[in-house]
């Protein structure tokens, strides 16, 4: 479905991504890893078309991506949320989510049907009214979610989601994901919560210094001797 | 930080009240007699629409214009050169000084787009004053800095009127209608589209808004409405000259009267220029001279201080608190 090939992106003075390539197929959950600096968020500014990278090309169900911007890929079918969360803040939690179905062809009203839905899924129905940046950062980060739902996304990147949930918010953030993904909903998640990620990915790609250190299933990451030195340190306890 | 609900007046309330004052302003001519009054008010018309026109691009979208007189005046310098040249009536000028402006609003998107906060403003103010510089310089067109003066013929159907109270009811309808396209899109899928690009532009394009497109509709859009206002200006004072029509205290002035009311929201640029238009006019009329414009400055400032999202968005804040005050009164007597 996503088909990364060699992409490089070069800021000045610093590679921050280095011949990257890898493939997420329809109805997976893919994780993406790495240490701070590894070039993660980086790489999705690439897929979702927020810049271009210096070489290499991104493919999505087939389709050549490069000339495309953020909102076209959009509406091809990726979807994407912020790690540093991009509400619009002046507006409603509501308009934020009807922003999204809009762009769909919605109509208002069914827009904000639309909207309504997600927010209940997402347990923030009662907050529709409350002005987006009065949010604390939990709920904020629900809503990143929320709004890129409400464009009926094939493909959903998430930047770092569960960063400052309790262990009962990450557990119903897990039970969402997969509920989505058993929907069809295909999933590249980016996060620094390992036991979380390891529970749901069907494979993990290790970032370290912009380029792809290894890929596979969370079983034999955690145990690659490789990836425990750059990255995690020590083993983890699996849970 | 505290979560706090937005509390909107109900659209009810707002539209019963936009009804009344419309009311009041279409029998206004019952109650005034003094030609000083209605010249002011005809041009407190004008304003409303002209800062409304610039609000569609400058408070929804965010683009904070300078440029705007230039607009004004090629609706101002269409309708009167087609009528002087060609004969044309304003009546139609005014449509073709529209699609022109519109045009030139669009280009000017499509160049400005990119730009960001300062940069924005200065690619506007330049724009601007180069439509003034060739205003002023391209005589065999314009006349330059010597003016175009209307001569009256042949009356209504060249939107000249012997009667001022005829000028009132065209600027009225003009707001009307600037208003009413003002609202429309503030609702619509172009005015969500807008606040979000304003509010966030890469959180907007992630889920799928086209910014040259939702920019483009609205600067065009903006350019076309102050040119129509231009076209009607012309017509009220029949003689336009560069320094009337295109000159850069004039951009400012525009974007200060719907800053002053509220800019973002479809009421605050007419409140702005019913605040701003007759204090100008008062000051000048009874203080005169430099210290007309002191006092003006500082009461601008004392008022962009007291009410600094807009003079719209204090009247909310009165309107909320008495509604509130109203419902504990109503709770300690039940």
């Amino acid at each position: 479905m996503l088909d990364v090939q060699n992409v490089t992106v070069d800021f000045v003075g610093l590679r921050a991504v280095d011949h990257a390539s890898f493939t997420v197929e329809q109805g997976q959950i893919v994780g993406l890893i790495g240490p701070n600096g590894a070039g993660k968020t980086t790489l999705f500014n690439v897929v979702s078309g927020m810049i271009r990278p210096t070489s290499g090309s991104v493919l999505f169900e087939g389709k050549d991506l490069s000339r495309l911007g953020p909102a076209d890929r959009n509406r091809l079918g990726i979807g994407r949320t912020f790690q540093v969360v991009k509400p619009f803040g002046g507006m409603t939690v509501l308009d934020n989510v009807v922003v999204g179905a809009l762009t769909r062809g919605q109509s208002r009203s069914d827009a904000r049907e639309t909207a309504r839905a997600t927010l209940d899924r997402l347990r923030l129905g009662r907050f529709e009214n409350t002005v987006a940046r009065s949010l604390p950062l939990a709920l904020r980060k629900r809503l990143e979610v929320a709004r890129a739902l409400a464009t009926g996304p094939k493909l959903l990147l998430l930047d770092e989601i569960m960063g400052g949930l309790n262990p009962t918010e990450v557990n119903e953030t897990l039970a969402l994901i997969q509920e989505l993904n058993s929907e069809g909903l295909t999933f590249l998640v980016i996060e620094h919560n390992m036991s979380a990620i390891m529970r749901i990915a069907e494979k993990v790609l290790v970032l370290n210094q912009g380029a792809l250190l290894t890929e596979g299933p969370p079983a034999v990451i955690t145990r690659d001797p490789q990836v425990i030195s750059v990255y995690l340190g020590e083993p983890i306890e699996s849970t | 930080m505290k979560i706090v609900d937005s509390t909107p007046i109900s659209p009810a309330a707002a539209r019963i009240t936009a009804a009344a004052v419309l009311v009041l302003l279409l029998l206004l001519p019952l109650f005034i007699r003094n030609i000083y009054w209605i010249d002011l008010g005809v041009t407190v018309l004008i304003w409303a629409s002209l800062a409304t026109a610039w609000n569609i691009s400058g408070g929804f979208a965010g683009g904070l214009s300078l440029g705007h007189a230039a607009f004004f005046g090629v609706g101002a310098y269409t309708s009167t050169l087609l009528f002087l040249r060609l004969g044309i009536t304003p009546w139609i000028g005014i449509f073709v000084g529209a699609v022109l402006a519109g045009l030139l609003g669009a280009l000017l998107g499509v160049i400005t787009f990119r730009l960001k906060g300062p940069f924005f403003v200065l690619a506007t103010l330049a724009f601007g004053i180069v439509i003034h510089i060739i205003n002023v310089n391209w005589r065999g067109l314009t006349r330059g800095a010597a003016g175009l003066l209307l001569p009256f013929r042949g009356g209504p159907q060249n939107m000249l009127f012997l009667n001022l109270w005829a000028y009132w009811y065209l600027a009225l309808g003009l707001l009307v209608l600037t208003v009413g396209i003002s609202a429309a899109i503030e609702r619509s899928r172009l005015g969500y589209y807008l606040v979000a690009l304003r509010e966030d532009e890469d959180a907007a394009r992630s889920l799928g808004v086209r910014v040259v497109r939702s920019k483009v509709v609205a600067a065009a859009t903006s350019a076309a409405l102050a040119a129509c206002v231009g076209s009607v200006y012309a017509a009220f004072i029949q003689y336009i000259d560069p320094d009337s029509t295109t000159q850069f205290e004039l951009s400012v002035q525009i974007a200060l009267v719907a800053i002053v009311g509220g800019m973002g929201t479809t009421f605050g640029p007419v409140l702005g220029a019913a605040i701003v238009i007759p204090l100008g006019e008062i000051l000048r009329a009874r203080v005169g001279g430099g210290a007309a414009l002191v006092v003006y400055g500082l009461l601008l400032m004392v008022i962009v201080l007291a009410a600094p999202n807009g003079a719209i968005a204090g009247v909310r804040l009165l309107v909320l608190r008495f509604r509130r005050l109203i419902q504990s009164r109503g709770a300690t007597d039940a």
